[in-house]
């Protein structure tokens, strides 16, 4: 609970008035336990996709290699109906869905080193489309946050996932307007690939945005998706944002919350003891391997936004792009590099 | 006056005979006199005083058989310089004969008046009271011309004689034969004795050891005025009770005076009596900052804390680095254990009752202080006579200041943080046989972070207490009251989510406890008490006319828990006491109510709700059962004893929560159609022996605990706002066992304790309904399970105003639930949590250490001030209270957080007028 997480915040300042009383440390002798499957995506409409990887220890670094390439994925219907899976890359399976019919039930279906993995039948969840993307500051200094508002009917579900994409473009700090290519001296031209003054950055959500609507009067819903620090270069020339949302069932948001807690609300005074709640997925000819993930089915939909190019919204603040400065060992003039 | 002439001598053959039944038999050649001084006190009770200066080198010779022991050294000293005199049971060598008797008529004087009394009003002698306050006088009591055959009865009262407050837990016992009784909480004492003349020793925390000559005729009343120890202002005396460790039949009690606590160096320096209460053997919590504590094993929730007679249910300000109660208004408190009197009911774990001081009856004073985060004022004095006194006291913070250090972009330098409590009493004694007491009690705590995010809660007490002795075998006291506990939640920061949710208890009690000292080896407590419980167990109201937020109330919650029992204290030989009592609970669950019924094969889920059933304003739920409480004590002799005990007790109210602490927002909920009752038992054994007269006590108890439909959350719960909350509780079931060793120097100039505890708390969810219990159904720690526990309390005196006191506090590591592995989920970095509690922080380790400067001990300065200045944390230890993984940016980090990782300085002035 937020709340909760405020208190303890509080708590830990009142301590921490007086030294800083939270350092890094990595528990030692606890065991490694790695090799867990993970099932991360959901059936949804067009296309599915489905990424598997596998868990390491907690002394180890997640590289982004983890991920698992030999597996047979499909999508099932009690219907009979069997979809099967594109390895893409990196873990990614693709699964041509397409529509999700209302009285079709669907589940996912996984083949993996001789063991077979099964989510729960499901029925399609439809989600309403998002009203609007709107951006709030509260003054200067303050920073940029984007908002949604969305209104589902009465009997949907009112509980809702959200995930995003970000690109932004930003600048340079100085113009370079020349230098060396293949060892040939050149001019640069800013609109051809040899541009090293705009440069464009991409981002994704990287926790679960989750929302519910179980307390209020109207399935409506008005959250705050992501906060933009005044000085991010996100805000110096052009953003844009692209949110994705999912109407999802109670148990996949009770899911999402309780991993998302366990990793934002542990350890402090008034932290709820994290514990492990189990998916809707699991391994159906040995019950003791464990699997993770929740595979719900529903549809998705998506708005995205160009920040309006407004002085107040972006403070002018120019990014540092320089990698390094050195002297050209012939001209004795200083090059810069960029990246 | 021919009555008179009879009574004199009777009394005197009385005193011949209790003194002189005791004879040796010695036989010595040209031996040192101190040798037979060593044969007499080995054969006889009698002790030799002497200077050694005038003995050590003198020879004697004797040869007796069966001789009177004063005659004997009268016949050794004959040849010498030296005088023998007897006074009671010593004798003594000297120069020149001491007089040891007192001056002729003494007692005609005393009688005379005494007489005269008895004339007028025409009551019995044993009906008027005497006030005994000198230890040199012999007082008469009861009508010499009875001529009581077996024991009679001596009642009174304790009082101080500075104050005239009644002085409680103080004992009272002559040793031979050997009898004694403990004051009550008024100071009332019964002892039966044999009629004649006694020694009537008192033993008391903080008071001067002292005694009365009595001289028992028949039943009578004697109050007695007691002074304090001198030097006891501020003094850590830990148990001035300490033949009582021995004694006292019932056993795992602690009892604590605020002034010995006084000196326990604690964190910002506020004297703090749950900081106190967790330095006992067998008392653990699960980190420095939470008040919340466990006894024995037990969760917080079973703790049943009594402040006046009312229970508290959060004891805490400021989210647990205070407790709630203040310091300066506090008499004493007691910890109970194990051996929980039948008086008690309704929580599994322990006791901790917590008692006001009466105002002082004699002339008015307060006291003041001034710490680094709070400051407190105390106001005490008579009211209209010395019949009535009052005490209110107050005490408040200013730990806003805290905030204002924050740095800015932490966001909360718009917060504030504050707490106070309230305390009034007023006693009234109407005589010697009635005693009124109204208390109150408040305290508030509110903080926010912002303007949008408010949190508040409150404690608030009343009680009315009479108390009435109908003879001095019988008293009784009649309670009656009020407790109420709330917190209330804002947040606004989303205009459309603003909501206000709301909690409270309230309950009304009434208690008659009575006292009946039957005979010297039946004491009777019996009684009954009634509770109504009122919860509002939550509101969540939109909050500001754009909230969306739907109204939401749960049904309000409504019992009532009651309970009879008796309980008898038998002496049955010399030496082997039993305490056995029975309680009989019964908890009736009220409507008007809505409730599902489940599906008996499964655990109560949403998709195993049966059928919805609306009952009415009525009782639709019983549950009942008896409670025994037993203890029994042999005394080996007077430094030696052992002591079994076994209990079983019942809960009917449960606090629900998924955090470690106890938090300002946990859930209580009262048993219902659909959550049983929690029960528990214990079986204890311990030893006890006293060393070096009684000023080291030394102590081994163990215990086995098991603990029945404890109430678990499930893994993701929904706790608060929950309809049908038994659809995401489980039950539990706990075993808990351990030793307790204790050492304890209770004078001198160090004092203080040193405990070790070894214990273990496991918990398992054993129903075979669950289909996925936490650790596949297996015993897993309690978050509060630490094996190893060692603690040191120590004080060390200098001068009489300077002393020196420290504590030493070693534990294992508490468990915790650790993630074994990690993956990428959804962009971000997730956590595969182990089994529950499989891993330990890392252990506990902490010294505090203050100095004290006590106030001047000229009586005549009108204001005495004392000056405490110490560290927390003496060596800056930073102490794991937890060991974590946070994501940042999507990526994993491992932390570990230190509630107090630095030395914390601190000084607190106290002033006294």
């Amino acid at each position: 609970m937020k709340t909760i997480k405020k208190i303890l915040c509080f708590a830990v300042l009142i301590s921490s008035v007086l030294s800083s009383c939270i350092e890094e440390f990595v528990p030692r002798d606890v065991e490694r336990v790695s090799g867990i499957l993970i099932v991360d995506g959901h059936i949804t409409n067009d296309e599915s996709i489905i990424t598997l990887r596998y868990s390491v220890g907690m002394q180890d670094t997640l590289i982004g290699n983890e991920t698992i390439d030999h597996a047979l994925v499909f999508v099932e219907t009690d219907k009979g109906q069997k979809m099967q899976g594109v390895f893409q890359e990196k873990g990614k399976y693709v699964v041509p869905t397409g529509t999700l019919y209302s009285d079709t039930q669907y589940k996912l279906h996984i083949l993996l080193d001789g063991q077979e993995y099964e989510s729960t039948f499901l029925f399609p969840l439809y989600t309403v489309e998002i009203d609007t993307l709107y951006v709030t500051k509260e003054g200067r200094g303050e920073p940029v946050n984007v908002n949604l508002v969305t209104h589902g009917q009465e009997d949907d579900s009112k509980y809702y996932f959200w995930s995003y994409n970000e690109i932004w473009e930003y600048r340079a700090e100085l113009f370079a307007n020349a230098g060396y290519i293949g060892g040939e001296f050149m001019f640069f031209n800013l609109y051809t690939s040899n541009n090293s003054y705009y440069c464009w950055a991409r981002n994704n959500s990287k926790s679960l945005i989750v929302g519910s609507t179980t307390k209020l009067s109207q399935n409506m819903m008005q959250k705050k998706i992501i906060e933009i620090p005044p000085n991010h270069d996100k805000l110096s020339m052009l953003y844009y944002i692209s949110i994705q949302q999912k109407m999802i069932r109670k148990e996949t948001y009770d899911y999402y919350q309780n991993l998302q807690n366990n990793v934002d609300l542990t350890g402090s005074i008034f932290s709820p003891i994290p514990a492990e709640i189990k998916g809707n997925i699991s391994c159906i000819n040995n019950s003791d391997i464990p699997v993770i993930g929740y595979i719900d089915v529903t549809t998705t939909t998506e708005k995205s936004l160009f920040v309006p190019t407004s002085g107040e919204l972006y403070e002018p603040k120019i990014s540092n792009c320089i990698y390094s400065v050195t002297d050209d060992p012939d001209s004795g003039y200083p090059i810069y590099i960029y990246i | 006056m021919r009555r008179k002439l009879i009574i004199i001598p009777v009394l005197f053959l009385f005193v011949v005979s209790v003194f002189a039944q005791q004879k040796v038999t010695v036989r010595m050649e040209q031996q040192l006199l101190t040798d037979l001084f060593e044969v007499i006190e080995q054969q006889t009770n009698y002790r030799i005083y002497s200077l050694p200066a005038d003995t050590d080198s003198l020879r004697i010779s004797v040869n007796v058989v069966d001789e009177e022991v004063l005659t004997v050294l009268q016949q050794a000293l004959e040849r010498t310089s030296l005088k023998v005199s007897q006074y009671a049971n010593s004798f003594f060598i000297t120069d020149s004969e001491l007089i040891t008797s007192l001056p002729e008529g003494y007692f005609d004087r005393e009688r005379a008046i005494e007489t005269e009394g008895s004339d007028i009003s025409g009551l019995s002698l044993s009906q008027r009271t005497q006030r005994a306050s000198s230890e040199n006088k012999v007082y008469e009591i009861g009508d010499p011309s009875a001529n009581p055959t077996g024991r009679v009865n001596l009642s009174g009262t304790l009082i101080d004689f500075k104050t005239g407050e009644a002085v409680v837990g103080a004992t009272l016992f002559i040793e031979e034969p050997m009898i004694g009784v403990t004051s009550d909480a008024y100071g009332y004492y019964t002892i039966q004795l044999p009629a004649g003349r006694h020694e009537l020793n008192i033993r008391g925390m903080g008071l001067k050891d002292t005694r009365r000559q009595i001289v028992l005729h028949s039943d009578g009343k004697m109050d007695i005025e007691l002074e304090e120890e001198v030097y006891a202002l501020r003094e850590v005396v830990i148990a001035g009770d300490r033949v009582q460790n021995v004694r006292r039949t019932t056993m795992g009690v602690e009892r604590l005076q605020v002034r010995d606590i006084k000196n326990i160096p604690t964190a910002f320096g506020e004297v703090d009596v749950i900081k106190a209460v967790l330095l006992l053997p067998g008392v653990k919590s699960v980190g420095e900052a939470s008040s919340g504590f466990n006894v024995r094993g037990g969760s917080t929730d079973q703790n049943l804390i009594l402040f006046n007679d009312g229970t508290i249910y959060n004891p805490t300000h400021l989210f647990g680095f205070f407790s709630a109660f203040n310091s300066d208004l506090i008499r004493d408190m007691e910890l109970y254990k194990s051996s929980i009197p039948a008086k008690y009911g309704g929580r599994i774990s322990s006791v901790l009752d917590i008692n006001t001081r009466e105002g002082n009856k004699k002339e008015f004073g307060g006291s003041a202080s001034i710490g680094l985060l709070t400051s407190s004022l105390t106001l005490e004095g008579p009211l209209f006579s010395d019949k009535t006194s009052y005490i209110i006291g107050g005490r408040t913070t200013y730990s806003d200041w805290i905030l204002k250090q924050l740095p800015e972009d932490s966001g909360y330098r718009d917060g504030s943080a504050g707490f106070y409590d309230l305390n009034a009493s007023i006693n009234h004694k109407f005589s010697d046989y009635d005693n009124l007491s109204i208390n109150g009690y408040f305290s508030n705590d509110r903080f926010r972070f912002t303007d949008e995010e408010r949190y508040s809660y409150q404690n608030a007490n009343a009680s009315i207490k009479w108390r009435h002795i109908f003879n001095p075998k019988l008293t009784s006291t009649i309670t009656a009251g009020y407790d109420h506990y709330d917190y209330d939640t804002k947040n606004t920061e989303n205009a459309a989510n603003a909501f206000s949710m709301a909690f409270d208890i309230n309950q009304y009690f009434g208690k008659a406890d009575f006292t009946w000292y039957v005979n010297d080896q039946h004491t009777l407590d019996f009684g009954m008490n009634g509770l109504l419980y009122n919860l509002n167990p939550g509101t969540y109201l939109p909050e500001g006319s754009e909230s969306l937020v739907v109204e939401d109330r749960l049904q309000k919650e409504k019992a009532i828990e009651s309970g009879i029992y008796v309980e008898d204290r038998w002496d049955i030989l010399p030496g082997l006491s039993v305490n056995a009592g029975i309680r009989y609970s019964m908890f009736n669950v009220m409507g008007p109510r809505d409730y599902y019924t489940y599906q008996d094969e499964y655990i109560p889920s949403l998709s195993t709700v049966v059928d919805t059933v609306s009952v009415g304003g009525k009782a639709f739920k019983t549950y009942h059962g008896p409670e025994f409480r037993l203890s029994a004590r042999y005394e080996f002799d007077n430094t030696f004893s052992i002591k079994a005990g076994f209990n079983t007790m019942r809960q009917n109210i449960h606090k629900i929560s998924n955090t470690t602490v106890m938090s300002p927002t946990d859930t209580w909920k009262l048993s219902d159609a659909n959550i049983k009752p929690q029960t528990g038992s214990q079986l204890a054994l311990g030893l006890y022996k006293n060393f070096a007269n009684n000023t080291i006590e030394t102590s081994i108890e163990a215990y086995y605990k098991k603990m029945n439909d404890y109430l678990d959350y499930r893994n993701g719960a929904e706790l608060l706002m929950n309809h049908h909350l038994e659809t995401d509780v489980l039950n539990t079931e706990g075993r808990a066992y351990g030793v307790e060793l204790m050492v304890k120097k209770t004078q001198g100039k160090l004092n203080g304790w040193i405990s070790y505890t070894y214990s273990r708390t496991e918990l398992r969810q054993n129903d075979p309904k669950v289909i996925d219990p936490v650790n596949n159904g297996d015993w897993y720690p309690a978050d509060y399970d630490k094996p190893h526990d060692f603690k040191f309390v120590g004080n060390y005196k200098f001068t009489h105003r300077f002393s020196f006191s420290m504590n030493l506090d070693y534990s294992t590591g508490r468990p915790i639930t650790l993630p074994v592995s990690k993956y990428n989920y959804a962009g971000g970095e997730y956590v595969y949590f182990s089994d529950r509690n499989k891993y330990r922080i890392p252990d506990f380790f902490r010294i505090d250490a203050s100095i004290n400067i006590e106030p001047s001990h000229n009586l005549t300065k009108l204001t005495h001030s004392s000056v405490s200045i110490g560290v927390y944390n003496l060596t800056g230890r930073k102490n794991a209270y937890s060991v974590y993984y946070i994501a940042e940016e999507g990526k994993l980090k491992g932390y570990k957080l230190a509630i107090f990782g630095v030395p914390i300085p601190y000084i607190s002035y106290n002033i006294k007028f």
